[in-house]
């Protein structure tokens, strides 16, 4: 069989048609009726028509009672789409907190994602606070690292001596864009300049904003997922 | 689509009791309600032959009953057939569902219900669709005059009517509406709930 017609059944006489529940009526004129039958025997849209009332005429509980549970099944699918979509935002803020933003900055290319490396703060990121820890990957054979943070300008800000791949850093004499460059104890283990970072000092609100703005991809599919429930609960509560 | 200007006098004559007027109106009829029932079913179809002459009798039935002719007899012949397929349709998708030698070889009746082309379940189901899909207004018309059965004067009342033909006006509004809902769910192919 091929494909049907879009619009299905079609009234044969669209003028006799919009008169056709008349027959449902208690009294109609004999003329009428004859009309009105005649038209019903040969036109299955108008024949749906009757059909339909008299369904509803003997079994309306049957489908109102379908339609509740269906409405029922609406609510609750609406509801959990809003309560996921809430929860996926709540856990995308978490962990946007929770786990490292990207790096940001123009000399993203030469920041291997290979050791060793610098972990935290990542390139281009917004601390806060007086202290921030600075995290590396152990370099083998180095005795010890050289710490040394910097203005934009080169200007020693602060320098100290770790044997371990952490440090809380003290951050508090710089303003705005800092670096932080680590050599090794031996000198020879690692080309000079191979760990270092470039990031910003702000209050709590810029951290914030950067850490949102530059959320990895865990945090950012959560947030999209979650507008993308949200919006689908809306329409549907609208609908 | 334009009538030969034959048709119309053919089918006066028919009504008034010329039996020779059938043969002029089922020759000029035959054309239009073939092309229009292979445009649905194909033209190899093997209940083509059935559907072109079922319209032709219904047709001659239909000018006999009600003693009036239709504006356009051919366009009124052509509607009966293309509606015929897709009851057809209908009663073949119920049937690929069910056991074949359970069913005679026929085709449904021209004066089926196509509601009643599907089983109880199927029926219920799809009337429920429909009805569900209805705007609150609607729903709560039907459901007051179907359901809580109350008088179209207590309804006129609550509605704010001037008359009780106008209740009865909105709900032929509303069976409308539900009627070409139904028209989707059972008929347009585009609907995934089409098929019932």
């Amino acid at each position: 069989m091929k494909e049907q017609h879009e619009h299905g059944l079609e009234c044969v006489d669209p003028d006799v048609g919009a008169r056709i529940l008349d027959l449902t009526l208690p009294i109609v004129e004999a003329d009428d009726r004859r009309l009105l039958e005649a038209h019903a025997e040969v036109c299955a849209a108008c024949r749906l028509t009757l059909g339909l009332h008299a369904e509803l005429q003997t079994s309306y509980s049957e489908f109102s009672a379908t339609v509740a549970v269906t409405g029922r099944r609406t609510l609750r699918a609406t509801a959990f789409a809003g309560w996921a979509a809430m929860t996926a935002l709540a856990a995308g803020l978490a962990l946007a907190m929770l786990l490292p933003p990207r790096a940001v900055g123009p000399h993203l290319d030469l920041r291997g994602a290979e050791a060793p490396r610098i972990l935290r703060p990542v390139e281009g990121e917004v601390v806060a606070g007086d202290h921030v820890t600075l995290r590396w990957t152990p370099v083998p054979g180095a005795e010890r690292y050289d710490v040394r943070l910097t203005d934009p300008d080169g200007g020693l800000l602060w320098s100290g001596t770790t044997a371990d791949a952490d440090l809380s850093l003290p951050v508090a004499d710089a303003t705005g864009r800092a670096r932080v460059l680590i050599a090794t104890e031996p000198r020879d283990l690692l080309p000079a300049g191979t760990l270092n970072v470039a990031f910003r000092t702000g209050d709590a609100g810029d951290a914030l904003r950067h850490r949102i703005r530059h959320a990895g991809p865990l945090p950012a599919g959560l947030w999209l997922g979650g507008v993308l429930l949200g919006a689908f609960a809306a329409l549907r509560r609208k609908g | 689509m334009h009538d030969q200007p034959d048709v119309p006098l053919a089918c006066r004559q028919y009504i008034d009791g010329d039996e020779g007027a059938a043969e002029t109106i089922c020759a000029h009829l035959e054309s239009p309600i073939r092309t229009a029932a292979a445009s649905i079913l194909g033209r190899s179809d093997a209940d083509l032959d059935d559907i072109v002459q079922d319209t032709q009798i219904a047709m001659l039935g239909y000018l006999r009953r009600s003693g009036s002719v239709p504006d356009n007899p051919v366009a009124f012949a052509v509607r009966i057939a293309r509606n015929r397929c897709f009851n057809l349709g209908l009663w073949r998708r119920r049937r690929l569902a069910q056991n074949v030698d359970d069913h005679a070889e026929t085709l449904p009746a021209i004066a089926a219900n196509p509601l009643d082309l599907l089983d109880r379940e199927q029926n219920r189901r799809i009337v429920a669709q429909a009805l569900a899909s209805l705007d609150p207004e609607c729903r709560a018309l039907l459901e007051a005059v179907y359901h809580r059965e109350s008088s179209m004067e207590a309804l006129r009342h609550r509605l704010g009517l001037g008359s009780v033909q106008a209740v009865y006006h909105r709900r032929n509004v509303c069976l409308e509406k539900m009627r070409k809902r139904l028209n989707r769910l059972l008929f347009d192919c585009r609907n995934p709930r089409s098929k019932p």
